[in-house]
């Protein structure tokens, strides 16, 4: 392994310190699950590393405001066990539960899944569909942006190299279900092949209100409004649904253009939005 | 090189160590400890051979730094049982016909009691999820999830 | 008194120390003084090496030497069958895998640090990677005698007589593809000189004693002065019967005279190891309207890769099971191995034998449907039996079980055996 300094802050003002001093050649270090790859093969040579999983402030889950507020360094596995997101955000848990092996999940952060800035990042559709609102914090000061703009491309971000992700603000209709899914090419450790999220409100057998997100489709997942257009207001039936699907397709192929992908994901978002939206009916129920 | 402080429980003993800080936790496990029950089968997260319970739940140590284990609890296979006393997942892993190499092993029975210690009476699926981090090119895993049932039976007597 | 042994199921030996993670494994043996090995290996598949310029590696606190072809006192190569994988290339490169050089230093991060610094500049040559164009004149040569490395023919009756009574024929083209073995233990070893003076390495081999025969060659030292100890085997599926870090680990070690380790990671395993052979079977096969076999034509094309080891025996067993199990009285088979750059392909379980099946199962499927057959009668009717003679000739006087399997796994399946039959 190439050299490389390590820090332990147990603050996030130690934390700050840290990358305000470091300029741009620390680098924070969360689980670790992408980071200490790029390590090793060389990717990024920082001076060193700002481990933040020693910040108790940077754990953890909460409500406020019928907003749901995620701190950086929580896990998949607490996350995708967390009451609040099981009951008020479940498309969330879905996402998580199927984040790379139990051992991915019970290191990897939901910080690091959103900086790291994959296509492919499970978490990042699902925190998107809920309008998710990163805030960033330096020595210079707080300021809060949507995850769809703090998105810049395959693993380019907006957090400037003194900014430390320090939690993610998602803001669910009251009442809503939701649902997501993803399509790898096997049940574990698999990079999603496309994935999707869905949040509904009923009001009675029709759709009052809509979220759609999609993943691996484009280079950072995106809110779908065409798709959640087209939902407002909706019977929520066989036929609503076929029409939705026919709609992803669309959408799907439009993004893909030319991409050797596109055949078979124009065809497969089709079973995804199908199993998100059994989902979503069995939860209805409950 | 930077060498930096290191405190943590392994196996239930407290250990104080002056190491590099670029070393993952396998690594200071396997060159440091010589505990080398733990095994790099791919050194990125994708075969779960190098799997030890930190702070209770099994994570890829190819993936974790050394240092982050500061001040934490890590349990590897050497803390599990010993050959004069097995654990009775170690044991059922030998009933069932669940070792053939041996290299996954030790992850695997690490899988397995962080499983159980969790859930003392898995289904079988449940079984394959806490299991798919860790891949086997010998058995075909069919035997490992048998030994796993068979180590909830044991340890439910 | 005996005691039972049949029926039973007993611990494996090595299992207890398995599953307490005593077993120990090459990267486990950790050993006084021992310094540490990384190979650089080649960039392109085929080139000439215009320079190979290792003082900068060597100028590096903590790095002991930097191996390459000069260093090689015997034989500057190895193989299974044929000595041409060389230790470290000499001037030119024929495959991606081709070891350069070996960078021994104190400490892992060191050598590491070391094999960066090796400058080496290539020429690149035309490169094949197709055995079907490998096998045109027009081909770059790896071979001064061309790249087809092996040739079986196989000839039983007379294939056109036969096709004359087929009722149908069906032709069909296949292809398998590479497939590394990814047993889970990467390679590893440690290499040591022992009090006697003589070398000995720790691995986790296959084949420890044509190793020894091989790592002897080519460290110019007679076998005596050899020993391979097998350690614990993390898998192998046939990828640890060619040698990989064998020889460069006790080089080292007896020219450092101090213990050196090298473990590969998963990547460089995967370079270092031969793969599964990719083939194209090419087949014609045809048979009477009531299912009765009467001619098959096969030309199997596997790719060999840069280096020869197991593969004409690879394609000798390919093309003897190029019939499967069933009886077949008109057979033409050609079975070639043929070099390309790729990487070297050998042994891996069933050892050529299990491509075969994938074409002629296929065209049974094929033939059935056009005779309008079951899947099962077509085979039934063609199915190895005690006394039946293969397409080398062999008579199967000893037990076949095919159609006792056959019968009950169509019985489980609930088919109506009697009238498929
Ligand atoms: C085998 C394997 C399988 C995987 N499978 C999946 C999968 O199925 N789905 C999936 O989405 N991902 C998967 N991943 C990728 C990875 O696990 C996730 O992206 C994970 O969320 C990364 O989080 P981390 O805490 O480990 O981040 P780290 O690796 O520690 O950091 C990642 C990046 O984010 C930065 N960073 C981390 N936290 C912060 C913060 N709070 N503020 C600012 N910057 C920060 C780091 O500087 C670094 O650049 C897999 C990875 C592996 C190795
Ligand atoms: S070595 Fe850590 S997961 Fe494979
Ligand atoms: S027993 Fe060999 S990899 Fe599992």
């Amino acid at each position: 392994m190439q050299k490389v300094d390590y820090f332990r802050p147990e603050t996030i003002e130690e934390a700050l310190e840290l990358l305000a001093a470091g300029r741009e050649e620390y680098k924070i270090l969360a689980g670790g699950t992408d980071l200490v790859l790029h390590l090793r093969e060389r990717k990024v040579s920082p001076k060193a590393l700002v481990d933040i999983t020693h910040i108790s402030a940077l754990k953890g889950i909460r409500e406020e405001e019928g907003k749901i507020i995620i701190k950086a360094a929580t896990t998949f596995t607490e996350v995708a066990s967390s009451t609040i997101v099981l009951e008020k955000i479940p498309a969330l848990a879905d996402a998580c539960k199927v984040v790379g092996s139990p051992q991915i999940r019970n290191q990897g952060t939901i910080g690091g899944n959103i900086v790291n800035a994959s296509p492919a990042a499970d978490s990042v559709p699902a925190l998107v569909l809920f309008d998710g609102v990163a805030r960033l914090t330096s020595k210079r000061g707080t300021r809060e942006i949507l995850l769809t703009e703090l998105l810049q491309g395959v693993g380019k971000t907006a957090i400037e190299p003194d900014e430390l992700l320090e939690e993610v603000i998602l803001t669910p209709y009251p009442g809503s279900v939701s649902g997501f899914y993803k399509l790898g090419r096997r049940n574990a450790l698999a990079i999603a092949r496309i994935s999707g999220a869905v949040e509904l409100v009923f009001a009675g057998s029709k759709i009052a209100k809509a979220r759609v997100a999609l993943g691996s489709v484009a280079p950072n997942p995106f809110r779908a409004t065409e798709l959640e257009q087209f939902l407002n207001g909706r019977e929520f039936n066989e036929e609503t649904k076929e029409e939705l699907i026919a709609l992803a397709k669309n959408l799907v192929a439009d993004k893909l253009g030319s991409r050797a992908s596109a055949p078979y994901k124009r065809e497969a978002i089709a079973g995804v939005m199908r199993e998100i939206l059994n989902r979503i009916e069995q939860r209805r129920g409950r | 090189m930077e060498m930096k402080k290191l405190s943590l429980t392994v196996n239930g003993k407290l250990i104080e160590r002056e190491v590099p800080t670029n070393i993952r936790l396998l690594d200071f496990l396997r060159d440091y400890l010589h505990l080398t029950g733990t095994k790099e089968g791919c050194g990125e997260g994708e075969c779960g051979a190098c799997t030890v319970l930190l702070d209770g739940k099994p994570v890829n140590s190819c993936l974790v730094m050394a240092h982050s284990a500061h001040g934490r609890e890590v349990i590897t296979i050497e803390g599990i049982g010993t050959p004069d006393k097995l654990h009775p997942i170690q044991e059922a892993f030998l009933e069932a016909g669940a070792v053939q190499c041996g290299y996954c092993t030790p992850g695997m029975v690490l899988a397995a009691y962080a499983l159980l210690k969790e859930n003392p009476n898995p289904t079988r699926e449940e079984i394959k999820v806490a299991i798919s981090g860790n891949l086997c090119r010998c058995t075909g895993y069919n035997k490992i999830v048998d030994a796993v049932e068979l180590a909830a039976r044991k340890e439910g007597k | 008194m005996h005691e039972r042994i049949v029926g039973q199921s007993p611990w494996r030996v090595d299992g207890i120390a398995k599953v307490t993670g005593k077993a120990v494994f090459p990267q486990d043996i950790y050993l006084p003084g021992m310094v540490y090995g990384k190979t650089v290996r080649s960039k392109y598949p085929h080139a000439k090496i215009t320079k190979l310029d290792t003082s900068k590696a060597e100028a590096l606190p903590g790095v002991l030497k930097v191996f390459t072809a000069r260093d090689v006192p015997g034989h500057n190569g190895h193989g299974v069958l044929h000595p041409d994988i060389p230790v470290f290339a000499d001037g030119k490169v024929t495959s991606i895998n081709d070891a350069i050089c070996l960078v021994v230093a104190e400490t892992q991060d060191i050598a590491e640090e070391a094999a960066l610094l090796i400058d080496v500049e290539y020429e690149e040559l035309p490169a094949v990677f197709d055995p079907r164009e490998a096998m045109k004149e027009t081909a770059p040569k790896l071979r001064e005698n061309g790249n087809i490395a092996y040739h079986l023919k196989i000839r039983k009756g007379d294939v056109e007589k036969g096709f004359a009574l087929a009722d149908v024929i069906v032709e069909q083209s296949f292809k398998t593809s590479m497939v590394d073995q990814a047993f889970l233990q990467p390679e590893a070893g440690v290499a040591t000189v022992d009090e006697r003076g003589h070398i000995v390495i720790y691995v986790a081999t296959q084949y420890p004693h044509w190793d020894r025969t091989e790592i002897a060659r080519a460290l110019g030292v007679s076998q005596n002065m050899v020993r391979v100890v097998t350690t614990a085997v993390g898998g192998a599926f046939g990828g640890r019967e060619d040698m990989t870090v064998q020889i460069h680990a006790c080089l080292a070690a007896m020219v450092l005279k101090r213990p050196v380790k090298i473990v590969y990671d998963r990547s460089e395993s995967f370079k270092a190891h031969s793969k599964r052979h990719p083939m194209y079977m090419d087949y014609r096969v045809g048979a009477t309207r009531d299912g009765k076999l009467v001619a098959l034509e096969a030309t199997i094309i596997g790719d060999a890769g840069a280096y020869l080891s197991w593969s004409p025996n690879i394609l000798r067993k390919a093309a003897v099971h190029a019939t499967g199990p069933y009886y077949i009285p008109n057979v033409k088979v050609d079975s070639y191995a043929v070099h390309t750059n790729n990487p070297f392909t050998g042994a891996m379980r069933g050892f050529g034998a299990a491509q075969p099946p994938m074409a002629y199962e296929a065209i049974m499927d094929m033939l059935a449907e056009k005779l309008n057959l079951h899947p099962f009668t077509i085979r039934w009717r063609n199915a190895f039996e005690r006394g039946s003679e293969t397409a080398t000739g062999q008579i199967l006087d000893m037990s076949v079980g095919l159609k006792e399997t056959m019968l009950e796994a169509a019985r489980r399946f609930g088919w109506n055996v009697e009238e498929l039959k």
